[in-house]
C-alpha cells in the first residue's frame, strides 16, 4: 500500500471535495498504473508485440483451465467449454467471457484476478495455482490485441463414439452384433487365399548372390578364411531339419542323394517349403513369437489361434497381412483366431503395446510402460500415448459360461431360471474367448504414479505413436496404428523380421539380442540388414520368397565350424556356420518320423463331422438379441435343443464310426472312449483323430504326431518341453539350453516304445534289406544321415550277428539316438 | 558283453563321471560366495493349495459366527489357538507351527494369484519371473550334488519355473509321486549289461562327430549324460523311491492322496539334501462344496511330514510353509456351503528352520477384513528367502538389463525371525 504523505504536496486543502475525490481516484489510478508497469516490466514488456495464440496463451488455458472446461469432461464447469475459438468466445448460458480489446470487460481477466481466497476465483482454489501475474497480463494483452486465435482449429475432441457400422446399410452394429462383419465371418475354417511363391529360380540365384557378395566382403574385412560349402548329405539333413523341422526319411534320402540334376538343392527348397511340413516346422517359430498357448485359459478357444497361424503359414500370407490381421483382430475366437494375440496379454494394455512393438519391431520398450527408458530414446509419456490406440479393447475370457448372463443383466434380467441358466453357461462355454471394440469414451491414461513434469498422473492421453507420422485415424484406432506399425515408412517392422529371419537360419542375428534393436544400433554386417528388409518389402512380405532365397545363399550353405564362435557376435565372420543343437520340436520331430509313415500327414480333423446347418444353428444362438433368446429358449425349446444336440452328436459319431470301420476312438492310454465323451473331440477340438483310424497309422499311439499338433505348449513333464519349448508366457521362450532331464529323457524315456512297435517306418523300411551290413547301413542313413564308417560297421555287425540277435536293431538305434551328432544340425 | 570294443574302455565313461560334478551352469559357483556370508543355509518345503483355500474352514476359524457355517473348532497343543475341527492331525503340531492370519493379496483370480505367491511379483506380459526355489537355486545351490536341487510335485500347467533365470535352475517336474523321478531307470527291455554295452555303442557312433567338434555346449551335453547316468547308478536316486517306505507310513500320509505321497517324497528329498520341494495339492477352488475331504487330505499329509520332520531331527534345517493364492468369501453360500475368491484375508502358515512358532500371526474379523497390519505376499517370500539365509535385497540384472531381487519390495514379517 502505498502511503499518502501526510502533508499535501498541491493545493490539496484548496480544492473541492469532488476535485479531491477525482484526485485521490486519479492518484490511485497513477498507482495502478505505476504498479501494473512494473508488473510488465519485470515480466517482459508483453504491449510491445503480437501476442502467439498457440504459443503463449493456449498453455495457459491447458493448464488452467481445461482440467474443467474441456469437451474431454464429461461434465463441463457451468456448461463452459474452452477448448475451440468459437466456444472461447461464446461462453455459456450466462454470457460470453472474453470481450475483444477490452480486457476489462472480460469475465475471464476479473475472475483470474480474484484474491485467492475469493468466491468464484479461476481456477478454483484446490484445482490448481492461481495464474502468475505474467500469465494475467499476457491474457489481458491478448485480450485487448483482439483476442485472435490464428489457425488453432480448437483442441479435437477425442471420439467419443468409435462405433462399427454395419456396412450393408450403415447402421450402427450393436455390441452383440459386432463381429460379424466381413473380416470376421462366424466359424470360419475355410482355407485362406493362397499367396503363391512368384519369384523365379534366375531372381533367387541373384538375389542370394548378392547376400554372398556383402558376407565375404564382411569376411574380407575380418581377415577370415573362406567357406566351404557343405556336401550333399549335409545340406540335406539340414534342409529337412530347418525347412520342414525333421530329418529326411531313409527314402527321402535316396531320392535326393541319387539325383543328378545340377539345380536339385534349389529343387528340394522349393519342394519342402510348399510341402505341409513347412507349417508344421514355421509354426513353433511364429508361435513362440506369437505367444500361441492353448493351455492356458481355455484350450478350445485357443486352439483357434493355432489353428488360424497354420492357415496363414499354409497360404502363405504375407507377412504385414499378418500383423495387421493380428492387431485389429475382433470377435470371438471361433470366428476369427487372430483374436489369440490381444487375449495372450490378458488385457494387460501397456503390456501388450510393449509385446507388440517387440514382436513386430524388434524394439524392446517396455521399461518406458513404468518410466523414461534408461538406455534408449523412448519415454514413458510417449509409451503410454501409444497404448491409446487400444483404448477401446474389450478383452472377455473369464468365465464364458457368463457371456450370456452378463448380456442378460445388461438388458435388465436379474435372474434366469435354472434351466435356461445352464443352459446358457453351457452354451458360453464354447465362447469363451473374445476381442471387442464397442463405444468407448475414455482414452487410455497416465498411471496414478506419473512422475514427469510433462502431464499429471491419469491424465488421458490421445493415441500417438513413437515417431514418424502420426497416423490418421478413421474407425477403429488399432487399423489406424496397425498401418503404422506395418508401413514401409516404418523400418523397425521390416528390419525386425529380417533379423529374426536371419538368425533363425544362420544361427547369428545381425543385431543381437534380437528383441533389442536400440535406435541407433549398427548390424553386425553392414548393408546386410538393409539388403533383407529391402527384399522383404520388394517381394510384398511374401516370406515364403524370402525364405527361398536365404537357403539358397551359399552362407546357408556352407559347412559347420568346428570351433565355437566368437565372444562377440559382431566378431563372427561367417567362415563356418555354427553348429546348433536341434530345437526341442526338431528332436521330437525327429524321432517321432523314424517311427511314422507320412508323419507330416498325420492331423486332426477339424471340425469335419459337425454339420454346417448345426453350426449355423450354434451362431444364430449367439447374434440373436438377449430379450429374444431368453423368450425363445424357454425350458421346452432348451429340452428340444438338447434332444437335437444329441441326435446330432449321434449322426456325427455314426459318420465317424462307418469312417473308422466301426474302431472306437482311443483316449491317451489307449482306452476306448464311450460314445458320449467322442462327442467332445468332435464339437470344437482340432484334435479329434482321424489319424487313429487311418489305416496307415492304425495301432500307432494317439500322441504321436508333429509337436505342432500336440497341445501347444507341451505339459512341464513332456519330453518337448524338457528340451526347451516355449512356454509361451513371453516372446521367444524358447530354448536349447542342455540339463540333466534330457540325457534322462533321451537314455530311459518311453520315446523308444513307438520305435519298437512292429509296425513303425523304420521298421517296415528295414524289411526290404537281406544282410546285416545293408541293415546297418540303413540304419545309419536313416537316423544320421550319413554311412557308418567301418569301425560302426565292425561293432554293429558284433552286435547284430553274435551277441543281441534279437534286440540288436532296437539296441543300434536307441545308440545312434543317443550320440550328440544325432542332437545337432550340422 | 561286447569284448571286441579295443578303442573304448568302459572306463572312460566313469573318467568323465568327475566333470559331472564340476558342473557347467554358473549359477552355483555364484551362489558358493554368497553362501559363505550367511549363517543360515536352510531347505524349504512348499505346500501349495492350489485354487485358494478357504482361511474359516481351516486355519482362521470363527465357531458359532455366521460365517463359520457348519464347522466347528477345536484346541490345539498350543493354548489358546484354535484351528478348524477337520485338522485333529495338525492340531498336535501347533507347537512348530505359525499361522499367519493377516495375508492380504490384489489378485483375486486364479492366474495372477498363483503367478504372485510363487514368484513374490505381478504376473506381467513382458518378463516371467523365477519362483522362490529357482532364487534359492540361484543364490544357494544344491547341497546334494548328485540329485536335483529344485523339485515341484504335480505342478500346474502355467507353473513359473526359472523364468527369466538360467532354465537349469527351474524345478525339475514330478507329475506322479509314487512314480518318482521321470525317466531315471533304464528301459524295461535291456538289461544292465545290455545297457553298458548300448552306452559303448553310442560313444563308438559318436566318436567322429566327437573328435571334429569341440564345443562348449556339446561338453555340456557330455558332462549332464554323465550326470545322469551317475544320478541312476547313486544311492541317492532312492531317495526319488516312495514305495521303499513301509505301508504303515504310506498309510500314515495317506495311502490314497496324491498330496499325502507328495508330502512323504518331499520329505525323502529334504533327507537327502534336495534344497527345494514343493507339493502342490489341486482342486481347492470350492465355489460350490465345503471342502472337508481336500481339508482332511491336507491335514493329514501335512501332519504326517511335521511328525517326521520333527522326529528325525530335520525341522531345524528345513522351513515348511503352507501357502495359496487366496482365501475364500467369508460369507458362506447357504445351499451349496461353497465359498468364492477372497483376496483380502486368509491365512498361510510357516514353521521349522528355527522360526518361532506355536504363535498367530496377526487377524481378522471373521475372516472379512484384515484387523491387523497386513502381510503381503512379497513379505512373506522376503521372510522365507532370508529365513533360509538368502540375501534378500541383493539386485540381480536379467538378461535384458531390468533388476530384481527375492521378494521384490517385501518386509520381513515381524515375530518369526529372532
Amino acid at each position: 500500500m502505498l502511503k499518502i504523505p501526510k502533508k499535501p504536496i498541491f493545493l490539496l486543502d484548496t480544492l473541492s471535495t469532488y476535485q479531491s475525490i477525482m484526485l485521490a481516484s486519479m492518484i490511485k489510478s497513477m498507482v495502478i498504473l505505476i504498479i501494473s508497469c512494473l508488473t510488465l516490466f519485470l515480466t517482459n514488456t508483453v504491449a510491445a508485440r503480437t501476442i502467439q495464440f498457440e504459443e503463449e496463451i493456449l498453455p495457459i488455458l491447458q493448464e488452467k483451465c481445461w482440467s474443467c472446461h474441456s469437451s474431454r469432461n464429461k461434465e463441463p464447469s457451468a456448461g463452459l467449454l474452452l477448448d475451440t475459438p468459437e466456444q472461447l468466445m461464446n461462453g455459456n448460458e450466462y454470457g460470453p467471457v472474453i470481450t475483444r480489446m477490452l480486457p476489462d470487460e472480460s469475465v475471464l481477466v476479473e475472475r483470474i484476478e480474484l484474491k485467492p481466497s475469493k468466491r468464484g476465483i479461476m481456477p478454483p482454489t484446490g484445482k490448481g495455482d492461481p495464474c502468475s501475474p505474467k500469465q494475467i497480463a499476457l491474457i489481458r494483452e491478448w485480450i485487448k490485441q483482439g483476442a485472435k486465435t490464428g489457425d488453432w482449429k480448437g483442441f479435437e475432441k477425442p471420439k467419443r463414439e468409435y462405433q462399427p457400422k454395419d456396412q450393408s446399410n450403415n447402421s450402427p452394429l450393436s455390441n452383440e452384433q459386432y463381429g460379424k462383419n466381413d473380416k470376421n465371418p462366424g466359424l470360419d475354417l475355410t482355407p485362406m487365399p493362397v499367396h503363391n511363391m512368384r519369384i523365379s529360380h534366375s531372381l533367387i540365384k541373384s538375389k542370394a548372390n548378392q547376400i554372398d557378395k556383402i558376407i565375404a566382403r564382411h569376411r574380407a574385412s575380418l581377415g577370415a578364411k573362406n567357406q566351404v560349402p557343405a556336401n550333399d548329405r549335409i545340406f540335406l539333413r539340414r534342409a529337412y531339419l530347418e525347412i520342414v523341422g525333421r530329418i529326411p526319411t531313409l527314402q527321402e534320402s535316396m531320392q535326393f542323394l541319387s539325383s543328378t540334376k545340377q539345380n536339385k538343392r534349389m529343387l528340394l527348397i522349393d519342394q519342402l517349403i510348399a510341402s505341409e511340413g513347412y507349417v508344421s516346422h514355421w509354426f513353433h517359430f511364429w508361435a513362440d513369437l506369437l505367444k500361441v498357448d492353448s493351455s492356458k485359459g481355455n484350450q478350445v478357444a485357443n486352439v483357434y489361434y493355432a489353428d488360424w497361424l497354420k492357415r496363414a503359414l499354409r497360404s502363405n500370407m504375407p507377412y504385414n497381412q499378418l500383423v495387421q490381421e493380428l492387431i485389429t483382430a475382433t470377435g470371438m475366437a471361433h470366428q476369427n483366431g487372430a483374436t489369440g494375440w490381444i487375449a495372450s496379454d490378458q488385457n494387460m494394455k501397456p503390456d501388450h503395446m510393449a509385446n507388440t512393438v517387440q514382436a513386430f519391431m524388434g524394439v524392446q520398450i517396455q521399461c518406458a510402460q513404468c518410466h523414461d527408458h534408461p538406455f534408449d530414446r523412448w519415454n514413458q509419456f510417449e509409451f503410454q500415448s501409444m497404448v491409446s490406440y487400444y483404448a477401446g479393447v474389450q478383452y472377455n475370457i473369464r468365465g464364458g459360461n457368463q457371456v450370456f448372463l452378463n448380456r442378460a443383466r445388461a438388458s435388465g434380467i436379474d435372474k434366469l431360471p435354472q434351466k435356461q441358466d445352464r443352459f446358457f453357461r453351457q452354451l458360453g462355454q464354447q465362447y469363451t474367448l473374445s476381442i471387442w471394440e464397442p463405444q468407448f469414451n475414455r482414452w487410455h491414461t497416465l498411471p496414478n504414479d506419473y512422475q514427469y513434469a510433462d502431464a499429471k498422473p491419469r491424465q488421458q492421453l490421445r493415441p500417438a505413436v513413437m515417431f514418424g507420422e502420426q497416423p490418421h485415424i478413421d474407425g477403429s484406432p488399432r487399423e489406424a496404428f496397425a498401418e503404422w506399425v506395418t508401413s514401409n515408412e516404418n523400418e523397425f517392422f521390416a528390419q525386425s523380421i529380417a533379423n529374426r529371419l536371419w538368425k533363425q537360419l544362420m544361427g547369428v542375428g545381425l543385431i543381437e539380442p534380437i528383441d533389442e534393436i536400440k535406435y541407433h544400433t549398427d548390424p553386425a554386417v553392414p548393408e546386410m540388414l538393409d539388403f533383407i528388409s529391402d527384399m522383404i518389402v520388394t517381394f510384398n512380405y511374401n516370406l515364403k520368397d524370402v525364405l527361398r532365397v536365404l537357403y539358397n545363399t551359399r552362407t546357408w550353405q556352407m559347412e559347420t565350424r568346428t570351433d565355437d564362435l566368437p565372444e562377440n557376435y559382431t566378431q563372427y565372420a561367417y567362415d563356418g556356420r555354427p553348429l546348433m543343437r536341434m530345437t526341442a520340436e526338431q528332436m521330437w520331430d525327429s524321432i517321432v518320423s523314424l517311427a511314422i509313415v507320412d508323419l507330416d500327414e498325420r492331423k486332426g480333423h477339424g471340425s469335419k463331422y459337425v454339420t454346417d446347418e448345426y453350426k449355423k444353428k450354434l451362431e444364430n444362438i449367439y447374434l440373436m438379441p438377449i430379450e429374444k433368446l431368453v423368450k425363445t429358449y424357454d425350458e421346452t425349446f432348451i429340452d428340444n435343443f438338447r434332444e437335437e444336440t444329441r441326435k446330432e452328436n449321434r449322426k456325427a459319431y455314426e459318420l465317424y464310426m462307418k469312417d473308422a470301420n466301426g474302431e472306437r476312438l482311443k483316449d491317451h492310454n489307449g482306452r476306448p472312449l464311450r460314445e458320449t465323451k467322442t462327442y467332445s473331440y468332435f464339437n470344437f477340438g482340432t484334435w479329434s483323430n482321424d489319424h487313429m483310424t487311418d489305416p496307415r497309422w492304425r495301432g500307432m499311439e494317439r500322441g504321436l504326431v508333429r509337436a505342432s499338433e500336440l497341445p501347444s505348449p507341451a505339459p512341464g513333464y513332456h519330453f518337448i518341453r524338457q528340451f526347451g519349448q516355449s512356454d509361451r508366457q513371453n516372446i521367444s521362450r524358447g530354448s536349447r539350453a542342455p540339463n540333466v532331464t534330457q540325457a534322462l529323457a533321451l537314455l530311459n524315456g518311453p520315446i523308444y516304445q513307438a520305435l519298437d512297435a512292429h509296425n513303425s517306418l523304420l521298421a517296415n523300411e528295414l524289411k526290404q534289406f537281406e544282410t546285416n551290413p545293408e541293415k546297418i547301413n540303413a540304419i545309419f542313413r536313416a537316423t544320421l544321415t550319413r554311412n557308418p564308417t567301418e569301425e560302426d560297421i565292425e561293432i554293429a555287425q558284433q552286435v547284430l550277428d553274435n551277441n543281441y540277435p534279437k534286440k540288436g536293431q532296437r539296441m543300434l538305434l536307441w545308440a545312434l539316438i543317443n550320440t550328440r551328432e544325432f542332437m545337432y544340425i550340422q | 558283453m561286447l569284448n571286441h570294443l579295443s578303442p573304448l574302455k568302459r572306463r572312460t565313461f566313469l573318467d568323465r563321471l568327475t566333470l559331472a560334478t564340476l558342473g557347467v551352469t554358473t549359477s552355483s559357483a555364484l551362489g558358493d560366495n554368497l553362501l559363505a556370508n550367511t549363517a543360515a543355509n536352510k531347505k524349504l518345503i512348499f505346500l501349495y493349495m492350489d485354487g485358494g483355500m478357504s482361511h474359516l474352514d481351516t486355519f482362521d476359524p470363527h465357531p458359532g459366527t455366521s460365517e463359520a457355517g457348519p464347522v466347528n473348532a477345536i484346541g490345539t497343543n498350543v493354548d489358546g489357538i484354535q484351528i478348524s475341527e477337520y485338522m485333529p492331525n495338525l492340531a498336535k503340531h501347533m507347537n512348530n507351527l505359525s499361522i499367519i492370519r493377516s495375508m492380504y493379496s490384489t489378485s483375486g483370480a486364479h492366474a495372477q494369484g498363483k503367478y504372485l505367491m510363487h514368484t513374490g511379483y505381478q504376473q506381467r506380459g513382458t518378463v516371467v519371473h523365477p519362483t522362490l526355489g529357482s532364487w534359492s537355486m540361484y543364490h544357494q545351490g544344491k547341497i546334494n550334488q548328485t540329485l536335483p536341487g529344485n523339485v515341484v510335485i504335480n505342478p500346474y500347467s502355467d507353473y513359473p519355473y526359472a523364468g527369466w533365470m538360467s532354465a537349469d535352475l527351474g524345478a525339475v517336474p514330478l507329475g506322479d509321486a509314487s512314480k518318482g523321478l521321470q525317466n531315471s531307470n533304464r528301459p524295461h527291455w535291456t538289461n544292465e549289461e545290455q545297457y553298458h554295452d548300448q552306452l559303448e555303442l553310442a560313444q563308438v557312433f559318436d566318436k567322429a562327430f566327437q573328435q571334429k567338434y569341440r564345443q562348449r555346449s556339446i561338453n555340456a551335453y557330455n558332462n549332464f549324460y554323465d550326470e545322469a547316468l551317475t544320478l541312476m547308478r547313486s544311492e541317492d536316486i532312492k531317495a526319488f523311491d516312495i514305495t521303499l517306505e513301509s505301508d504303515a507310513t504310506r498309510e500314515r500320509y495317506g495311502t490314497g492322496s496324491k498330496f499325502g505321497q507328495g508330502c512323504l517324497l518331499a520329505r525323502r528329498l529334504v533327507e537327502n539334501d534336495v534344497r527345494c520341494v514343493e507339493v502342490v495339492s489341486r482342486g481347492w477352488d470350492s465355489h460350490n462344496t465345503l471342502p472337508e475331504d481336500k481339508i482332511r487330505d491336507m491335514d493329514r499329509g501335512f501332519a504326517a511330514l511335521m511328525q517326521d520332520l520333527t522326529e528325525r531331527g530335520l525341522l531345524d534345517s528345513t522351513i515348511v510353509v503352507l501357502a495359496t493364492e487366496f482365501g475364500r468369501t467369508p460369507d458362506i453360500k447357504p445351499d451349496s456351503l461353497g465359498r468364492d475368491h477372497w483376496a483380502k484375508a486368509f491365512s498361510c502358515v510357516i514353521g521349522g528352520g528355527g522360526l518361532t512358532t506355536g504363535q498367530v500371526i496377526g487377524a481378522t474379523d471373521r475372516g472379512h477384513e484384515v484387523t491387523s497390519p497386513k502381510v503381503e505376499i512379497p513379505d512373506l517370500h522376503t521372510t522365507i528367502a532370508t529365513a533360509m539365509g538368502m540375501p534378500a535385497k541383493e539386485i540381480i540384472t536379467s538378461e535384458s538389463g531390468r533388476p530384481f531381487n527375492v521378494g521384490y519390495k517385501g518386509k520381513m514379517i515381524p515375530g518369526l525371525l529372532s
